[in-house]
């Protein structure tokens, strides 16, 4: 058997054996009813007959969005991210793989091939997600999808490889990435040139000419230039029929070519990336350390509280889960890319006055978009301690009180990071004339009384899904754009599982201030929102409950939970 | 201290683990010992209140683990082979973190103390990853012994240490029996056994096979007399019979 075809045969019956302890799962009725509660969702999904956007703003700006969408990744993944998991190997792959006679070209070729089963999954999600629309077949969607995935994919894994290079040789690793460092200080200084153009634009605009300005702007060659390379990643996505897509195909698939050379190329820096990424893998599965959101070692700093050894037992999780995350590698990061934002947004709206309200209607969005995506971010609970179930079972805590404890350490970490959003985004709100300041105030308070039970709430769904369906959690999954899919589906579910949860609050916080409407409006609202408040907690406390049951049974071996 | 009767695992059709009854008295040091996939773990894991036997009861210190595992809980303490450590948190940090959960008055001066006696002072602002395996060792059993435990159970508590830290790990195991801790000791290491063990538990296939004092193993069955622990477990278990 030659080496390729060995390599062929470990990726199939790998791939054969994944999927069948996956449907072995099946047979546990929960995961069984998961899936056909999926399966109807995404069946439902892609046959829903969509009709298109009409907006036309909407319809102008979306390709423009998904354009600076891709640029964000990019950008973030060459200036902030530290992991190699692009590179990551398991245990016995590098065990049996590293040492045999293999050439790295061989090896790199197995990881591109691993990994583009995952993109192929996350194409068909995709593909189901996007729905099908008059004009373009849906295999020309498909093929859109797989060519931007992988792009990306690509991509990372290159910046993985010129990362590793200096780290490892500084000036020598500089000298031989010439060519990629060359063309990355060109794209990084069109982009600049770019965005202090568009600044420069928005702020010298009279108010309410924000738009007309922001169009010029993009017409403008040095945006253009900038935008490129993006455009083309995107072109078949956005395109609207077959000839469009025909057009826009050719340019994607250019830019999917060099990307492929640029890293098949770097076979050297390939071998040095991945023995980093396997020792940082060997270490981490050494240290019983799960999924990995953290590379390298934590730096050493002093908790910010002190844990007296006197007190409830269950407070001790508390801190343990609010010190994991100030210790993250990347918590600082972004921390500092908020703290950034905000002070720019600031700077902003001081200088144009007119653009103090859009600084605070966009910090207050951000923070009701973290209430749905902030427990999938923040993940400092049971789902990072999944590994460690049999340590946290010895503990003398009742199960409740631990489910409880596990969920409140990441619930407080979100809800203090919403309230620095909305505490900023309200003061920009606060010098807008038009805005009623009683009615600000009124939504501060309830938001205040709300938010906390929410994310405790949302907390403590997330926290259950990790118990009920231990299978499915990312223990050790793939991450990056390429599993984009699959995490998008998660977000989904989710949502729908916060929804049903809200409907009881909803319905009696509305019902109290309904009643109470005769002590004023604002009062009403704050009643009904105590009440709402009260509810959730009631519901999470009662799902505390069911999921401590389920935490004192759960076992993962049993459960074909591989934590390598 | 502990009291173990009638503990049955189950998994699926499988039985890890078939009515199992002893009883560890303070002072002693019970011996586990069987081939692999015996009931060893299985049996320290249910002990441990880790995984709920599917039969029996077990009371640790006069308190039924089922109805009473907080009380029962905070009277054991489990040293696995691996060590089970939070990256995230120093030596001294996990030291903290354990003595809020076991609600360790003078965790201070006895964390102290255990640093000192596990050579680890020096390393206590360190984090696991930067530990040795056998400091990452000795860092689980500092966490283990915080709450002073009544019952002790190690499994395979030699694993990764150095012949000084075995030796100092033989003479802690030692000191917390004589000084009234039950202890339970699963190992393949059949010369620690006998060195340590008042008694042997010998297992095979989840149920005992032979259970006492080595004299009284050897009484059973004469023909056994003058020979070694390894001699009496290769004449009861079966040579590469550990199916």
């Amino acid at each position: 058997m030659s080496s390729s075809r060995a390599l062929f045969y470990l990726l199939w019956t790998g791939t054969r054996n994944r999927v069948r302890r996956q449907a072995a799962r099946l047979r546990h009725p929960r995961y069984a009813i998961a899936v056909v509660l999926g399966l109807g969702y995404v069946l439902f999904f892609a046959f829903q007959n969509r009709s298109t956007n009409s907006d036309p703003l909407a319809l102008e700006f979306a390709p423009l969005f998904l354009t600076l969408g891709v640029v964000a990744m990019l950008v973030w993944s060459w200036l902030f991210s530290r992991e190699r998991s692009a590179l990551k190997f398991s245990l016995a792959e590098v065990h049996f793989l590293f040492p045999a006679p293999l050439s790295r070209r061989t090896l790199l070729h197995y990881k591109l091939a691993g990994t583009q089963l995952v993109v192929l999954l996350n194409v068909v999600i995709w593909v189901v997600l996007l729905g099908v629309r008059p004009g373009l077949p849906v295999v020309m969607r498909a093929v859109a999808v797989w060519s931007l995935l992988t792009t990306l994919y690509l991509h990372r894994l290159g910046a993985t490889f010129v990362r590793t290079s200096l780290r490892e040789h500084q000036a020598h690793g500089a000298r031989r990435r010439a060519v990629t460092i060359g063309v990355l200080l060109a794209v990084t200084a069109l982009l600049c040139a770019a965005v202090v153009s568009v600044v420069v634009a928005l702020v010298q605009s009279p108010p309410g000419g924000e738009l007309d300005a922001f169009r010029a702007t993009l017409a403008q060659p040095l945006v253009q230039a900038a935008l490129a390379p993006f455009q083309a990643v995107i072109g078949p996505m956005v395109a609207a029929d077959a000839a469009s897509w025909w057009r826009a195909a050719p340019p994607a698939l250019v830019v999917l070519l060099l990307h492929y050379l640029w890293v098949i190329r770097s076979d050297t820096a390939f071998e040095e990336a991945a023995a980093a990424a396997s020792i940082e893998q060997a270490s981490r599965l050494r240290s019983g350390r799960p999924g990995g959101r953290r590379a390298g070692r934590p730096r050493y700093s002093r908790p910010m509280l002190q844990l007296s050894p006197a007190g409830p037992p269950s407070t001790a999780l508390v801190w343990k889960n609010v010190t994991q995350l100030l210790r993250w590698g990347n918590f600082r990061v972004w921390a500092t890319a908020f703290v950034s934002a905000v002070a720019v947004m600031l700077v902003l709206g001081s200088v144009a006055p007119h653009m103090a309200e859009a600084v605070g209607v966009l910090l207050v969005s951000w923070a009701a978009f973290l209430l749905l995506l902030g427990a999938q971010w923040i993940r400092n609970d049971l789902r990072s301690d999944l590994a460690k179930l049999d340590l946290l079972r010895g503990y003398p805590v009742a199960s409740d009180a631990l489910v409880r404890a596990e969920a409140a350490g990441a619930a407080l970490v979100l809800t203090l990071a919403q309230a620095a959003m909305l505490l900023v985004g309200m003061a920009g709100l606060w010098q807008d004339p038009s805005v009623d300041r009683a009615w600000l105030g009124v939504g501060a308070i309830a938001g205040a009384m709300v938010l906390p039970s929410l994310n405790f709430a949302g907390m403590m769904v997330q926290n259950g899904a990790a118990l009920l369906f231990p299978g499915w959690v990312r223990v050790t999954a793939t991450r990056g754009i390429e599993a984009l899919g699959q995490h998008m589906l998660t977000a989904i579910a989710y949502v729908f599982a916060l929804l049903v949860l809200l409907l009881l609050p909803a319905g009696l916080g509305s019902g109290v201030a309904w009643l109470a409407r005769g002590m004023g409006d604002m009062l009403a609202v704050l009643a009904g929102a105590a009440v709402a408040a009260l509810a959730l907690l009631g519901e999470s406390w009662l799902m505390s409950l069911w999921f401590g049951s389920v935490f004192t049974r759960t076992d993962l071996a049993s459960a074909g939970v591989a934590l390598d | 201290m502990i009291d173990v009767v009638g503990l049955t695992k189950l998994y699926g059709d499988r039985a890890a683990v078939k009515d199992l009854s002893f009883h560890v008295a303070p002072g002693e040091v019970l011996g586990l010992v069987g081939p692999n996939g015996a009931g060893k773990t299985t049996t320290l894991r249910s002990i441990a209140g880790i995984i709920v036997p599917t039969a029996g009861s077990i009371r640790i210190a006069g308190h039924d683990l089922a109805a009473e595992a907080i009380s029962a809980k905070r009277r054991l303490a489990l040293i696995p082979d691996e060590p089970q450590l939070f990256d995230y948190l120093t030596v001294s940090e996990h030291l903290s973190f354990m003595a809020r959960l076991y609600g360790v008055p003078d965790a201070e001066a006895r964390g102290g103390a255990l640093l000192a006696e596990l050579e680890l002072t020096d390393r206590a602002d360190s984090f696991p990853p930067e530990l040795s395996r056998g400091m990452r060792q000795k860092l689980a059993i500092a966490c283990g012994l915080l709450h002073d435990p009544g019952v002790l159970m190690f499994d395979e508590p030699l694993t990764g240490l150095d012949p000084l830290g075995i030796r100092r790990m033989k003479a802690t195991i030692k000191a917390r029996a004589d000084a009234g801790a039950a202890v339970v000791l699963s190992s393949h290491l059949l010369h620690l056994v006998e060195e340590l063990c008042t008694r042997v538990l010998l297992l095979r296939l989840g149920t005992v096979v032979a259970s006492g004092t080595i004299a009284e193993i050897v009484a059973e069955r004469p023909e056994l007399a003058g020979r070694s622990l390894e001699d009496i477990f290769v004449a009861l278990v079966g040579v590469g019979d550990g199916s």
